[in-house]
């Protein structure tokens, strides 16, 4: 039907359709978030003291939780951009800031407000860790959700009223 | 006592548009100290005492002595190590525009605009403009067929348009990061502005106290006094000049960075709003389709997650919440078609011709400002040369040095 429409079309001077290419970067897919997730897990590898790879490996536990389940956003939805950008770029780029100074001074040395690089590192990656989480509760409220409709569904379908007298429908309570 | 009068609600929301902030002006230097942060009244007493004693052991100098040269010398350095350091960030702040012009957010070759470009494309593609779904044959719509078509191309497109609204993010991010940096030079260049404006001080009092000294000297001993003048107040003058030159030179430099500070912000926000119509035109065509075709358009699940991330909830998450309210009421009450598609098409193109219009007059007054910044800072470079003719190490200062670095 088609072959009639375009002929339709062309009878009726409208353009035919043409397909636009852009050249825009594709949206990272599964196994780059995955890879992205582990060269960072890599590089503080001995490098860095318990509380940076504690907060780490809550971040990457996180988004490798919520990498199969980005699917569930929509079209252009911010969020699974924050998932995907804290896995690509957030995350690398606070350590890597990190990474770059020498330990002693890293560690030592008060850079800003009263914080020493460590200091302001661990608190920007509570503030992703904390980000990450809210999102994710949000998705996981959402499916348990579907659980909670689902027992309510069945609760109306078999479950029995108060007022039922015990005996009818030729069903025993066991 | 008057009654308390009620707030006046706010006017209904006028047609969207960014505000490109005006170029910046040439600060004469006599207008600077005002301008720069204000020296601290703690501070005072400790410079004054720094003058005090200045003056005291010029004193006791002979004229034409080595110490009455030394002296002569604290003037000609004071301040010298912040002059050069003021001058170094100016030169390096003036970069800053011209580097926006070329590859800023509001240039064309930054992320922003270049999604943007891409948005335009996919947006007029999807047009559901007579010319793309069929002109109304008395009054009734054309061949199911056409519309069928024009729907499927959603499905076709949708990662397309994942992909640019994504980049679009990515390009706010960028412009955020711009703007976390630039408040960092902002808090330095406020302090480099404060020591010169101390230094400031001081000399405007050494001035004052100097010519009150020489007046009087000049019927007590005019060989003291016109030594004095010629060696001691002249050069204390022109210490003056040049720290003031200084001074309005960074407060240009601040006032500079203050603007690309503001034209990033306006940019995320015209991005914000050239997403959030893309999104709900998806959700109206949807809906649209349906009404019109009782065709299932096969999308991912568009409607937002209920979830609390603070800083979704800004007037993107609301303006979205508004647009899905009206078009479900819409469509509940059998009132949607393709004008209300049309409709939202409409706000994307809105929001996208605003966007460009304020990249014009940004870009336009960013050059304006790159003018004045660059004829300002050649004027301060002679005063500056004078300095590092001086050429004696920074290592030890002078009596007059305020050691405050």
């Amino acid at each position: 039907m088609s072959a009639l429409g375009d002929l339709v079309a062309r009878l009726l001077g409208r353009a035919p359709r043409h397909v636009v290419r852009i050249e825009e970067d594709p949206v990272p897919t599964a196994e780059q978030i995955a890879t992205s997730v582990r060269d960072v897990e890599a590089s503080i590898e001995g490098r860095v003291p318990a509380a940076v790879t504690a907060r780490v490996h809550r971040i990457t536990g996180t988004v490798e939780d919520m990498v199969p389940r980005l699917d569930r956003f929509g079209v252009g939805d911010r969020q699974a951009y924050t998932v995907v950008a804290t896995a690509t770029s957030y995350l690398p780029e606070a350590v890597d800031g990190y990474l770059r100074l020498p330990r002693d001074f890293a560690d030592r040395r008060v850079v800003s407000r009263g914080k020493t690089s460590l200091m302001l590192l661990c608190d920007q990656l509570d503030l992703l860790a904390m980000t990450l989480e809210k999102i994710s509760d949000a998705v996981y409220r959402a499916d348990a959700q579907a659980l909670v409709a689902h027992g309510q569904f069945l609760a109306e379908k078999f479950g029995r009223s108060s007022l039922d007298v015990p005996g009818a429908g030729g069903t025993e309570a066991p | 006592m008057t009654e308390p009068t009620p707030l006046q609600p706010p006017a209904p929301g006028a047609a969207f548009a960014l505000e490109a902030p005006a170029p910046v002006a040439p600060v004469a230097s006599h207008d600077a100290p005002a301008m720069a942060p204000r020296v601290d009244p703690a501070a005072l007493p400790g410079l004054d005492a720094k003058v005090g004693a200045y003056l005291a052991s010029l004193d006791s100098a002979q004229a034409g002595s080595p110490e009455f040269a030394a002296k002569a010398d604290d003037v000609r350095l004071m301040g010298d190590a912040d002059i050069r350091q003021a001058a170094d960030t100016s030169n390096r702040l003036l970069q800053v525009p011209v580097r926006e012009l070329r590859e800023g957010g509001v240039s064309g070759t930054s992320q922003v605009s270049r999604s943007l470009l891409d948005l335009r494309r996919t947006v007029e593609d999807l047009d559901p403009s007579e010319k793309s779904v069929g002109r109304k044959f008395l009054g009734i719509l054309p061949f199911g067929d056409s519309v069928t078509d024009y729907f499927r191309r959603y499905e076709s497109s949708q990662k397309q348009i994942d992909a640019i609204v994504k980049a679009l993010y990515r390009g706010q991010d960028e412009l955020r990061k711009d703007n976390a940096a630039l408040n960092l030079e902002k808090q330095n260049l406020w302090d480099t502005m404060g020591r010169l404006n101390q230094y400031i001080y001081v000399a405007s009092a050494l001035d004052t106290q100097l010519s009150a000294k020489i007046a009087q000297l000049d019927v007590a001993d005019p060989e003291r006094a016109r030594a004095l003048r010629e060696d001691v107040l002249f050069y204390v003058r022109q210490k003056h000049q040049d720290l003031l030159t200084q001074l309005a030179v960074s407060i240009q430099g601040y006032l500079a960075i203050d603007i690309i500070i503001k034209n990033n912000l306006e940019l995320i926000k015209g991005v914000d709003r050239a997403t959030t119509t893309t999104v709900s035109a998806l959700r109206t065509a949807v809906l649209v389709a349906q009404a019109l075709n009782n065709q299932k358009l096969v999308l991912d699940q568009i409607t937002a997650l209920n979830s609390t991330t603070s800083n979704m909830i800004a007037s993107t998450s609301k303006l979205l919440r508004e647009q899905s309210v009206t078009i479900q009421q819409q469509a509940a009450s059998a009132t949607i078609g393709l004008p209300q598609l049309q409709q939202s098409f409409a706000d994307i193109f809105t929001a996208m011709d605003s966007i460009d219009t304020f990249k014009v007059q940004a870009l336009d007054s960013m050059a304006q400002t790159v003018g004045v910044l660059e004829t300002e800072t050649a004027k301060a470079k002679q005063y500056l040369d004078r300095v590092s003719r001086s050429d004696r190490t920074d290592v030890a200062g002078g009596s007059l040095d305020l050691g405050l670095r």
